[in-house]
């Protein structure tokens, strides 16, 4: 062997297929890759058919600006891309795609056929390409834009192959690619098809809450806020994140963000998480579709191949302001969504419900209530003038109109959730005034939220439950749950502003840290301080846990040190003083408030409400649990066949 | 098994053991059941455990059949205890049913197998360590107050005994406050020390109170047993190292302050009704007199004026209530002093006129 010349560049076609392995995992990250070349090349429409998952064929349409013959093949070289060209444009990535990585690495592990004719050019080429290798180039007629077409993803690399997933897995991820992008482009058509099967079709619009009321399912509409849209350094969040009142069992519905661009970055979800945490029940998932604009520069997206992390210039801030945007709007929800669905059926409305309204906004007199999906109902859409004071508009008729998001119980609606869950399909067939409790107390609607003040207070019943008669209907609250949360915000509150008291150890604990640990562990020394905890340095990845804040001096101190160290790992900043010790108020808030089945004086029960009306958040206790839920009259009026 | 027992006895064995039986609902029921055995004609032994302490005694009764049954200890209990004053009955029935009457009662119980139950480490034949029942209370009760009830500081769980030269030793800590007790050895040698489990200590103080008796203590492998008459008490040992103890306590803190005890403790518990969440009072030292405040808490401010014997520079040093009516509350002498250096190092109370005894405290700070 000759021993000079051991190291030597690889081929090109080598070097494809391992760069493949990187950016081409599975079909959908190939899809994903196609998607954004034809969003970047302006595609006004995007048609994605697939086969088997996509393992067998991903074809990819679109009617963007198309290539020129030359352009085509060049596409294929690695690091040719047309979307940047110089180390200056790689720091204020515009486009969804610029590592030119993506179609040579998956023109290396297929079979590909590119069609494409550049806009305004009266003839286009064919491109084939096997493994790699260009098996033949002609000029043919061809529509405006550019169609790739996959075949046998992975033919030549078995191993990569046995790896994938079932079909329904590998479909699945391919459908969540193109849910990102098309909730991000709403300006663009997209259909999705398996097989014979449509899958997805969208409809370009205008108004992005129509694309996600589609992607999101329509049940969660009524129950999504809409972001202030407040900028904070050249940040900007938009979008819509769900009320507690709606979460899911996974996090499919959660959608984020960055500059358009589809990421899932630990330090957003987190910020996110947070926001929600003391709202949701465990194992309950939020949704939301995030849209986060933040100045080029401040945003490093060349971080991972597939671009689904990103990094922050000033991760701290971006991480607080969203946590800050969401909880706000969390806690005061005084926006609703602004859309009306008014078109009448046609091909334009996504699944317009029969016998819906077609009166737009105002919906049918009388008769029109209950029937067709809140969207369609009473005055429950009338998009607020000014987005802050309520605007609730009386229709003519028997009944009075009621607020939109109160669920409505005709037997053509489905799906409309409570908590989430889509109703079981088995109510379409019970019969009038037969619906199960469950289905009949439902939470408010957030975007209205009932101030209890307003209402007239009725009485306690069963010791635990306080009554009050409001324009929505019967108001349910739980007494103890509701005085938790009023607790549980005072005393985050408290702990915010105030002082931590440390208690000094007689006996330091010693913790061990992994080297990249104790360098966080350095650099937040400072804040660590502020918190509560005096740590010292006692060797390599050594401390000594010099003093804790008192609250958690009998509850594992050295434990709580390494949540924090590990909170640091997700995070640029630590953990805030009340986040430490969350469990800690909770417990109290939970000690301090009225009891169940304890009988209320009216007085005390004025209190409360005026306790309640003034917390944010008064979804749910710390602990999840509803705090409110409301009894309409619809459905007791059926029962009386009235 | 068919016995008879007086309903006095009966309710005192009863009673002895229901503070081992293991309360809660568990995974394994018969941990609620008392074990009942004949032991030769004229004694039945009874036998409880949570599985992390075990409770033997055996009392007085006539034997007319041997065996064994296990019942609910604490259904027995409350039914014994409503009994007239007379002799019980116990039979053993089909199936592990036992008849119990007395008089004109008459009642029975559903029982588990005995051969279920686990079993509990005996005494032994070994020599025993031996000290005065009184004593041994006594130090556990004024130590074990300060151990840890954080499970992942498994060593701090228990309180630590040790023997050195003429001096037997308690200690117990959390990491924030130590306590430790010395008292005359009479020949017992625990040389390494033992950790003795925090579910034991309880009991212990419970049993051993009598002055002239003295509790044997048997060292096994994983167990520590206790012996007192017809009683006996195996708690696990905890396996692992006791902190090193000697290390923290202070030797040069040289502003001693003398404090009446008992208005110390009123004062201090008062106070402390307005202190926050995290409990801390401030002792504010000058010259003859310690005033206690509290402040930054919602629920208001407080302050108590003392009479002390100091005369040095003023001194404010903070800590946790809890941390101080904890001591204050288990030590019987008159007079207390504080041994303080600075607000930040760690201060020391002890007995104004007993040795033996001394307790350390880290400060809080703000």
């Amino acid at each position: 062997m000759d021993s000079a010349s051991r190291i030597r560049v690889l081929p090109e076609n080598l070097a494809n297929k391992i760069a493949a392995g990187e950016v081409v995992q599975r079909p959908a990250s190939a899809l994903k890759e196609l998607v954004e070349n034809s969003l970047d090349a302006g595609a006004r429409s995007i048609l994605v058919d697939l086969e088997s998952g996509g393992a067998r064929r991903i074809r990819v349409r679109d009617d963007g600006e198309g290539m020129g013959r030359d352009d085509a093949l060049l596409a294929f070289e690695r690091h040719a891309t047309s979307k940047i060209s110089s180390e200056k444009d790689l720091h204020a990535v515009v486009t969804l795609g610029f590592r030119g990585e993506a179609l040579p690495s998956i023109a290396a592990v297929s079979k590909v056929v590119l069609t494409t004719r550049r806009r305004g050019e009266p003839l286009g080429s064919e491109v084939r390409i096997e493994g790699g290798r260009v098996i033949r180039v002609v000029e043919m007629g061809a529509p405006e834009g550019t169609e790739i077409d996959i075949r046998s993803l992975f033919f030549n690399v078995p191993a990569r192959r046995k790896f994938l997933k079932t079909k329904n897995t590998e479909f699945s991820r391919c459908i969540e690619v193109v849910s990102r992008a098309a909730m991000a482009h709403p300006g663009t058509e997209f259909v999705l098809r398996h097989g014979d099967r449509t899958v997805l079709d969208l409809k370009p619009t205008q108004k992005r809450l129509e694309r996600a009321a589609e992607l999101l399912g329509k049940d969660s509409l009524p129950h999504l806020i809409e972001m202030p849209e407040a900028e904070r350094d050249g940040i900007r969040l938009g979008g819509w994140a769900g009320a507690p009142t709606l979460t899911r069992s996974n996090r499919d519905s959660q959608y984020f963000f960055v500059n358009g661009r589809p990421v899932r970055d630990r330090l957003l979800v987190h910020a996110i998480s947070q926001a929600y945490r003391s709202f949701l029940p465990g194992g309950r998932h939020p949704v939301f579709a995030l849209f986060l604009d933040i100045p080029h520069e401040e945003v490093d997206v060349n971080v991972h191949p597939a671009k689904e992390e990103v990094r922050f210039r000033r991760g701290g801030a971006v991480h607080d302001f969203v946590y800050e945007s969401v909880m706000s709007r969390l806690g005061s929800p005084s926006r609703r969504p602004r859309l009306i669905l008014h078109k009448p059926n046609g091909p334009e409305t996504p699944m317009p419900p029969p016998g819906a309204s077609r009166a737009g906004g105002f919906g049918g007199p009388g008769q029109g209530l209950g029937r067709g999906p809140a969207l369609l109902r009473g005055g429950g859409y009338i998009p607020r003038m000014d987005g802050g004071t309520e605007t609730r508009v009386q229709a003519a008729g028997p009944l009075p109109v009621v607020a939109a998001g109160i669920q409505p119980l005709d037997a053509e609606i489905e799906n409309l959730p409570v908590n989430g869950e889509a109703a079981d399909p088995a109510i379409r067939q019970l019969p009038h005034g037969s619906f199960p409790l469950d289905k009949v107390l439902v939470p408010p609607d957030p975007s209205c939220p009932i101030r209890l003040s307003e209402c007239r207070y009725m009485g306690q019943w069963a010791q635990c439950f306080l009554l009050f008669e409001s324009d929505q209907g019967l108001v349910f609250v739980d007494q103890h749950a509701a005085h938790e949360r009023v607790l549980y915000n005072r005393f985050r509150d408290q702990f915010r502003t105030g002082v931590v008291e440390r208690q000094a150890a007689l006996v330091p604990q010693t913790i061990t840290l992994r080297p990249e640990e104790a360098l966080r562990l350095d650099e937040h020394a400072e804040t660590l301080e502020r918190s509560g905890f005096e740590l010292e340095s006692v060797g390599v990845g050594e401390y000594l846990v010099r003093a804790v804040p008192a609250l958690l001096a009998d509850r594992d101190p050295a434990g709580a040190v390494r949540r924090v160290v590990e909170g640091l790992a997700d995070l640029d900043e630590p953990m805030s003083f009340p986040d430490l010790i969350d469990g800690i108020i909770a417990r109290m808030s939970c000690k301090g408030a009225i009891k169940a089945a304890h009988s209320l004086h009216p007085e005390e029960v004025a209190s409360l409400v005026e306790e309640i009306d003034k917390t944010p958040g008064r979804w749910t206790c710390p602990h999840g649990r509803p705090i409110m839920l409301l009894m309409t009259e619809g459905p007791v009026r059926r029962k009386f066949l009235r | 098994m068919d016995i008879v027992i007086s309903k006095e006895t009966l309710h005192r064995a009863l009673q002895t053991v229901q503070g081992v039986v293991e309360s809660r609902s568990s995974a394994m029921p018969i941990l609620q059941n008392v074990l009942l055995s004949t032991e030769g004609k004229k004694q039945v032994r009874l036998l409880a455990t949570n599985l992390d302490i075990g409770l033997r005694g055996v009392f007085e009764a006539q034997v007319t059949k041997g065996g064994s049954v296990t019942l609910n200890a604490r259904k027995l209990f409350d039914i014994v205890r409503e009994l007239p004053d007379a002799d019980i009955r116990l039979v053993e029935e089909d199936g592990q049913w036992v008849r119990m009457t007395c008089e004109k009662s008459s009642f029975r119980f559903p029982g588990l197998p005995p051969s279920d139950f686990p079993t509990v480490p005996k005494a032994g034949d070994s020599e025993p360590q031996k000290v005065p029942s009184a004593v041994l209370g006594d130090m556990i009760r004024k130590t074990m107050f300060a151990i840890s009830q954080d499970e992942t500081r498994y060593t701090y769980n228990g309180v630590f005994m040790e023997s050195e030269g003429d001096k037997l030793r308690i200690v117990a800590t959390d990491g924030h406050r130590l306590a430790l007790i010395e008292r005359p050895n009479t020949g017992a040698e625990f040389k390494n020390g033992v950790i003795i489990h925090k579910k034991a200590l309880g009991e212990i103080v419970k049993l051993f109170t009598e002055e002239e008796t003295d509790v044997e203590i048997f060292l096994h492998e994983n167990h520590v047993i206790f012996r007192s008459g017809d009683i006996e008490l195996s708690a696990r040992m905890i396996d692992g190292d006791f902190p090193k103890y000697r290390q923290v306590i202070p030797g040069d803190n040289n502003n001693h302050i003398t404090v009446d005890r008992d208005q110390l403790l009123h004062a201090l518990r008062r106070v402390s009704l307005l202190s926050n969440e995290a409990r801390m009072v401030k002792f504010v030292f000058t010259s003859g007199q310690l005033v206690l405040t509290t402040n930054g808490s919602d629920a208001g401010e407080a302050e108590e004026v003392l009479a002390s014997d100091y005369s040095g520079e003023e001194l404010i040093i903070g800590f946790n209530a809890r941390y101080c009516l904890d001591v204050l509350g288990i030590l019987d002498e008159q007079n207390i002093r504080f041994e303080l250096k600075d607000s930040l190092s760690p201060g020391i109370l002890k007995p104004e006129d007993a040795e033996g005894y001394t307790y350390v405290i880290m400060p809080m700070r703000v």
